[in-house]
């Protein structure tokens, strides 16, 4: 019986201890790959951005030098270009340049050997590191950019590891890639620089060699020997190893290469993760586990004796004295209440594991909310460059072409659009706050007109089929078929969000140029958008895998998290998504949205609404204005009287009979807050709203003859609100 | 408007000039390399790179007379305009030691620059209102080109000779030379940045000769 009791509690013992082993193991892998993998998205951004900026470095001067067959003044040119481009300027943060770390410069011959710079003066955007020359010569000039690492000695006789691009320089005179120019950067920095519980630590592997600071020379050197053992198969495809011992701690070892592809030496990124903290965690449980099972055991073999001795004692015992069964009775009684107490501390002992278990789950979710922000994070780069295109476009464009400046109305309209990006970068980075916040459930949904969507998403993207699509010899155009659809229950910034990624999807498909046709439609309960571009179209495989995060066609351009997005966002909203492809024939995205249902939005208006009807001078210099608000005041039913100016507003306030004013501020002649101070002087309970354009650098306190002080633009609630507001008695100071 | 008072000016010069000097004139056809644009009516042409080749398009030729001749002490002012974000005359051929000004007519800043081994410089940027005009002196014959630091699209081309006798071809590849000297000179035509024909010529005062370049 007791061998039985021993063996069970043996097994439960090893089976428990093996479950937690092996969800330790899973969670820390999971844990470890989810901030790998949010890094690398972070470090692909980092790259795309720093070769489009050297790609564009070429495109200058530069150029110029190597097609007009001026070497001797490659270096000199550069050195009043790069800076300006790249370069840690003093004052370092402040400057964009800072940010990319830029450090020196090189150029490539024909051959793909270094071209020594002229003096020492040359070549350095950041003083005193010193390298090898000879590690950034290529066998012959590449075609397309290249990544590769270089050892550099900084002056403080320290070692460190710089990314180095490689951007072809094409000369259209000679019809051929002449030269190279190769900037080196600081690299990211991966983890962190000291080994730390739960953090990675990362090093390179170039060479031969182990770069990783923050270990120790022997620990390196012990990792370095376990790299070069490697097989070839391996290196090629990432390799993940568990428990590499260091300073007798295990790690989980992860090795990337960081250019695949490259003409440089290949080089690969180590990342190690310590598993300090969840061996810890791990030895910790394993102590409860073998306490519980110790005293299960115990328990066991107290009930085990007991029966025994029950079972025995009549057989064995016939001839005793009765008294002395008694003493046994009491005896056996006592051990059980013993034993029972015992029961008591066990139960006890297992409520105590259970919330440990419970806290270990706990640790597991923190975990999984880490790796969601890992994602975002690279998600709100991808989604906040998105909104920067047209921006920048847009921007550059006015700078160049000074006759759009004139051109009011085109500078209206591409500010305009400015500003709708603008306002979208605002609402990505607000997306950070809804993170932390919990989510209620409640989101701020309104309708929205999806034709308007739909021109707004095609101006804000211009920048990137045309004008882009344009300089690359592609034309691509977009077909608007807007049929007149209710209004959807949406977040207008996170659809024109979808549109805009559907279309750059759209434009990315079509490399050969084509056409987007952007449809709207209504069916029973929903309004359907349709994108469908004539491009490239999906396999099957592409196809069913689209959606998912980090999937991408793209290569290096892509972050896999686009669709991804598009997909959280309709789904958010409650609508469907589904896709249609064909290949060589295009793809079209059908996303449809349940309708907006109105009653909540007339409840609140008619809440506002004055019964009374009241005689209201209306004084704007700007018709629309005035016509818009004349409409909505009539439309309450109160009588309307307009001025287009304050001596005009002031003179038919005289002749007339007014219950309320409400005027511009900014207007020719005499202002809006000049006339309020002149009506009050003739009849001081008279009640003004002031409009303005300059809301927020107005305080009303300064302006004492204004009762409401209304920012524009105004709507139709809003200007109830304040109707109400100003006719209400003045709270008594 | 102004053609019909011009030409009986010219016609009454030619005419002083055949009967005093006894004109001696080259005239004939540059056969020019295929247009690859479609012919317009407008006569801009502008300076493409296709294949490592820097010509003019639609083609033209500059047909000049090599030889020994003196230099003029005073040669006139010509002009490389910028309009509309393109040189006006693309292709600009001067004698050495000409005064080459490069007026902006845009109101946007350029800022024109060559590399040219023929001849470095680099104006720096400024508007219309710069006075005096940005402007160099070409002294070395050879092929100028011409780039804008701020449009990089823009190109022009200065052809710098060693000769008071040149001309520009129209796109037809049609020249006449006129008020040439009498001797012993070669007659070239240059087509593009890789290519200069030529052909030896014997000038006699006086006359018309005709002269193809196949």
């Amino acid at each position: 019986m007791m061998i039985i009791v021993v063996s069970i509690t043996g097994v439960a013992l090893i089976i428990a201890q093996r479950n937690v082993a092996e969800n330790f193991e899973r969670n820390t892998r999971a844990d470890f790959q989810s901030q790998i993998a949010a890094e690398h998205a972070a470090r692909d951004v980092r790259l795309a951005v720093l070769t489009e900026r050297c790609r564009q470095l070429v495109e200058s001067r530069i150029r110029a030098a190597f097609e007009d067959d001026a070497p001797d003044l490659v270096y000199r040119t550069a050195q009043t270009e790069l800076p300006d481009a790249l370069a840690t300027r003093e004052g370092g943060a402040e400057t964009p340049g800072a940010v990319l770390n830029a450090k020196f410069y090189r150029f490539l011959d024909e051959k793909g050997a270094v071209i020594p710079p002229p003096a020492e003066d040359f070549g350095a955007l950041e003083r005193g590191d010193k390298f090898d020359e000879r590690d950034l010569a290529l066998r012959g000039l590449p075609e397309d950019h290249q990544v590769g690492f270089v050892v550099v000695h900084k002056a403080d006789g320290g070692e460190a590891v710089d990314e180095v691009i490689v951007t072809p320089i094409f000369s259209r005179n000679a019809n051929a890639v002449v030269a190279a120019l190769v900037i080196g950067f600081k690299p990211i920095a991966l983890g962190g620089d000291t080994p730390a519980h739960g953090r990675i630590t990362a090093g390179l592997w170039l060479n031969g060699r182990l770069h990783m600071p923050a270990l120790s020379p022997a620990a390196v050197d012990k990792i370095a020997s376990r790299l070069d053992g490697l097989p070839p198969h391996l290196l090629a495809s990432g390799f993940t190893s568990l428990s590499e011992d260091i300073d007798g701690v295990p790690h989980l070892l992860f090795l990337k290469q960081t250019n695949p592809g490259s003409h440089y030496p290949p080089a690969y990124e180590v990342s190690l993760y310590s598993q300090a903290d969840a061996l810890a965690r791990q030895r910790e449980l394993r102590w409860e586990i073998v306490g519980i099972g110790f005293l299960v055991l115990l328990a066991g073999l107290g009930l085990s004796h007991i029966l025994s001795s029950r079972l025995s004692a009549p057989v064995e015992t016939l001839e005793v004295v009765s008294a002395e069964n008694v003493v046994q009775r009491e005896r056996a009684e006592a051990a059980l209440e013993v034993t029972n107490e015992e029961l008591h501390a066990r139960n006890a002992e297992l409520q105590k594991a259970l919330a440990d278990l419970e806290a270990a789950q706990q640790h597991v979710i923190q975990q999984e909310r880490l790796r969601a922000l890992g994602q975002m994070a690279s998600g709100i780069a991808h989604d906040f460059n998105n909104a920067l295109v047209p921006i920048l476009g847009f921007c550059e464009l006015l700078q160049l072409s000074p006759n759009a400046l004139q051109d009011r109305k085109k500078c209206l309209s591409y500010l305009e659009t400015i500003q709708t990006a603008a306002k979208d970068a605002a609402s990505v980075v607000s997306r950070l706050r809804e993170f932390y916040r919990a989510n209620t459930g409640e989101e701020e949904f309104g309708p929205v007109q999806l034709s308007r969507l739909v021109n707004q998403a095609i101006k804000l993207t211009q920048p990137r089929w045309k004008d882009q699509a344009q300089a690359n010899g592609v034309t691509i155009s977009i077909v608007p078929q807007l049929s007149d659809v209710p209004p959807v229950r949406g977040e207008e910034s996170a659809l024109r969000e979808v549109l805009t990624n559907l279309i750059f999807n759209a434009v990315d498909a079509m490399p050969a140029g084509g056409t987007i046709t952007i449809r709207t439609r209504r069916e029973s309960d929903c309004g359907v958008l349709e994108v469908a571009d004539s491009g490239t179209g999906m396999t099957e495989e592409v196809r069913q895998r689209c959606l998912e995060p980090f999937f991408t066609t793209k290569g290096e351009r892509g972050t896999g998290l686009g669709l991804s997005m598009v997909f959280g966002i309709v789904q958010r909203h409650g609508g469907q998504i589904d896709l249609r492809s064909e290949l060589g024939r295009g793809t079209t995205f059908l996303i449809s949205l349940p309708f907006f249902r109105e009653e909540k939005f007339a409840v609140v208006a008619a809440k506002t609404a004055p019964t009374k009807s009241l005689r209201i001078l209306v004084v704007d210099d700007e018709a629309p204005v005035r016509t818009l608000l004349a409409a909505a005041l009539r439309e309450d039913g109160h009588e309307v009287e307009l001025a287009e100016q304050g001596v005009d507003g002031l003179r038919r306030f005289l002749a007339g009979k007014f219950d309320l004013v409400i005027t511009d501020k900014a207007m020719p002649g005499m202002s809006g807050d000049q006339m309020a101070t002149a009506i009050k002087q003739v009849s001081p309970h008279m009640p003004i709203v002031l409009l303005t354009g300059f809301g927020q650098f107005l305080d009303k306190e300064k302006i004492p003859s204004i009762d409401v002080l209304v920012a524009k633009p105004i709507g139709v609630v809003a200007l109830r609100e304040a109707i109400s507001q100003a006719l209400s008695p003045a709270p008594v100071a | 408007m102004r053609l019909p008072l011009f030409l009986p000016i010219v016609c009454v010069l030619l005419l002083i000039r055949t009967t005093c000097l006894a004109d001696t004139v080259i005239e004939g056809h540059v056969t020019l390399p295929k247009s690859h644009a479609a012919p317009v009516m407008n006569k801009r042409y502008e300076i493409v790179t296709k294949n490592g080749v820097v010509a003019t398009d639609p083609p033209r030729a500059v047909v000049y007379l090599e030889g020994k001749f003196s230099k003029p002490a005073n040669l006139p002012v010509q002009q490389m305009a910028q309009k509309n974000l393109a040189f006006v005359t693309p292709l600009l051929a001067v004698q050495a030691g000409t005064k080459v000004e490069f007026p902006n007519l845009d109101d946007t800043f350029h800022n024109i620059f060559s590399y040219s081994p023929a001849k470095r410089f680099d104006l720096g940027r400024y508007r219309s209102d710069e006075r005096p005009i940005p402007s160099q002196v070409f002294d070395v014959a050879g092929l100028v080109t011409l780039h804008c630091d701020i449009h990089e699209h823009m190109r022009g081309l200065i052809l710098v000779l060693d000769t008071p006798h040149f001309t520009t071809s129209d796109t037809e590849g049609h020249y006449r030379l006129t008020g040439l000297p009498a001797g012993h000179y070669t007659l070239k035509a240059w087509v593009d940045s890789k290519t200069t024909k030529e052909q030896p010529v014997d000038l006699k005062s006086g006359g018309t000769l005709h002269l193809d370049f196949p």
